[in-house]
């Protein structure tokens, strides 16, 4: 099993990263806005405006990382067939999946360190703020799959990879857009960050931010709620169909 | 392996098989014949398991990780090399040997370096049988291998197919060419208007629509239920 699924992700390394275009949108789009916004005027590069601004980027990055690179690309792989020849290759369509999101990871994490340099010589930051991009990175290797296990209910559903991008993108925004929500009620929250991966990104970073007092319940939750999508995940890459939508094998 | 009184409707009403009953012999190559629309690949597809396989109705085929399936479009991942895609299927199988392009299969060496998306038809045909018949697995499915091939290719990969049955594996293939399988190593079915309608060797079923040829014995045997 886990020779088959080295073998696989070296495969799909190497054609992932034969496509650069892949940088632009999880990369290139937002370092460069942020940098627009940092040199615009009224920008102010306090600590404070740091941790308000910069896990906003983070979630960006992950989201469209992983809808774009992992999600999207399931999608497709399935509408042309490659997921059907694949998975009779391995022997298993977990592995597929997983084959494919090892290599994000560590590409959606090159990402993000090279957008970190920016910020951090942008704000010139302190020791402290530089331990909290580093928590925060370490942390993106458990978040980025639980984010993937997040969005693979979308594998259950019969899209057609021409719809695929309008709904992701409207995916993308909303999550964006109800991602710094925060209610009074801890089962409203429980509620907003089980539904919304965008707010359990946020809330999971903020959990990181020094100063900021740790409640044990919000991190069980997240906890939960992580665990929660893992195992309902694997049993829908188990059962996603292998059968296009729009065209036959 | 045998499917009996299988039925199904497609969700646009037509009915795709209807008490449907296959014989397929384990020591031949057993090859799927029919007028195009007729539920070939579909029924490769539920032999697969692709298409949830009713246990009652499907009876002695192996379970999944136990099929090799070549698909009729034979997609496969336009940016990868061919050595990059036989090797990453050759660590997959575990064979604990180091693969090199040398041991490609003939004509395929010379585009070793090639991109899958750059090849042609035919090229991507070879390339995926010859993948699919280094999997280890009981049973091989092979929808129109020959399709797109030039006649030394299809004669080529038709042998690879044969070669397969040969040492024990369980085969079946659709076509819809004649010219390599004439022998009674081949057991073909006629699979037309939801049933099998002929289940025989070559011989036999050149005896039964009273010819000498083939494909004149396919349209007789076309003529006589479509």
């Amino acid at each position: 099993m886990i020779k088959k699924l080295y073998a696989l992700s070296k495969f799909e390394t190497n054609i992932v990263l034969s496509d650069k275009a892949i940088f632009l949108f999880t990369l290139l789009f937002p370092t460069v806005y942020f940098l627009f916004n940092a040199f615009t005027a009224n920008s102010v590069h306090s600590v404070r405006n740091f941790y308000d601004v910069i896990p906003g980027f983070w979630t960006y990055m992950v989201l469209v990382g992983v809808i774009n690179q992992i999600t999207s690309a399931i999608v497709t792989m399935r509408e042309n067939n490659f997921l059907k020849m694949f998975t009779f290759i391995a022997g298993d369509k977990r592995l597929i999946y997983y084959a494919n999101l090892i290599p994000q990871i560590f590409i959606i994490q090159a990402e993000i360190l090279i957008f970190d340099v920016v910020a951090a010589l942008v704000y010139r930051v302190d020791p402290a703020v530089i331990e909290f991009m580093a928590l925060t990175w370490l942390a993106n290797f458990l978040i980025i799959p639980i984010v993937s296990f997040f969005t693979s209910l979308i594998l259950l559903a019969p899209v057609k990879v021409q719809t695929m991008g309008a709904l992701m993108t409207g995916y993308v925004f909303l999550g964006l857009a109800l991602a710094y929500i925060s209610t009074g009620s801890f089962a409203l929250n429980t509620v907003l960050a089980a539904i919304n991966p965008g707010n359990f990104i946020i809330r999971a970073y903020i959990l990181m931010i020094p100063g900021v007092p740790h409640h044990v319940s919000y991190l069980v939750m997240l906890a939960v709620v992580a665990v929660v999508y893992t195992i309902v995940s694997n049993v829908v890459i188990s059962h996603m169909s292998l059968n296009s939508s729009t065209s036959r094998a | 392996m045998e499917i009996t009184h299988f039925s199904c409707q497609l969700p646009d009403g037509r009915q795709l098989y209807d008490d449907l009953n296959a014989n397929f012999a384990d020591d031949k190559v057993n090859v799927l014949l029919g007028p195009n629309g007729a539920g070939k690949t579909t029924l490769l597809d539920f032999i697969s398991t692709v298409n949830p396989r009713p246990a009652e109705n499907f009876v002695g085929f192996p379970d999944f990780k136990q099929i090799a399936y070549q698909l009729q479009g034979v997609p496969f991942m336009a940016e990868a090399t061919v050595f990059q895609t036989f090797k990453m299927v050759m660590a997959i199988e575990n064979t604990n040997q180091q693969f090199s392009i040398a041991d490609l299969p003939d004509g395929l060496t010379k585009v070793a370096n090639t991109k899958f998306g750059k090849l042609s038809g035919g090229q991507k045909r070879l390339v995926i049988i010859d993948i699919i018949s280094r999997l280890n697995r009981e049973l091989y499915l092979f929808d129109e291998p020959e399709s797109g091939l030039d006649p030394k290719m299809a004669n080529r990969a038709i042998g690879k197919i044969h070669e397969l049955n040969q040492q024990g594996k369980k085969v079946i293939m659709t076509s819809h060419q004649f010219q390599n399988i004439t022998s009674d190593d081949y057991n073909l079915l006629f699979l037309e208007n939801g049933k099998i309608r002929f289940t025989g060797t070559p011989a036999e079923f050149l005896e039964d629509q009273r010819t000498d040829n083939l494909v004149d014995a396919y349209i007789k045997q076309d003529g006589m239920t479509g």
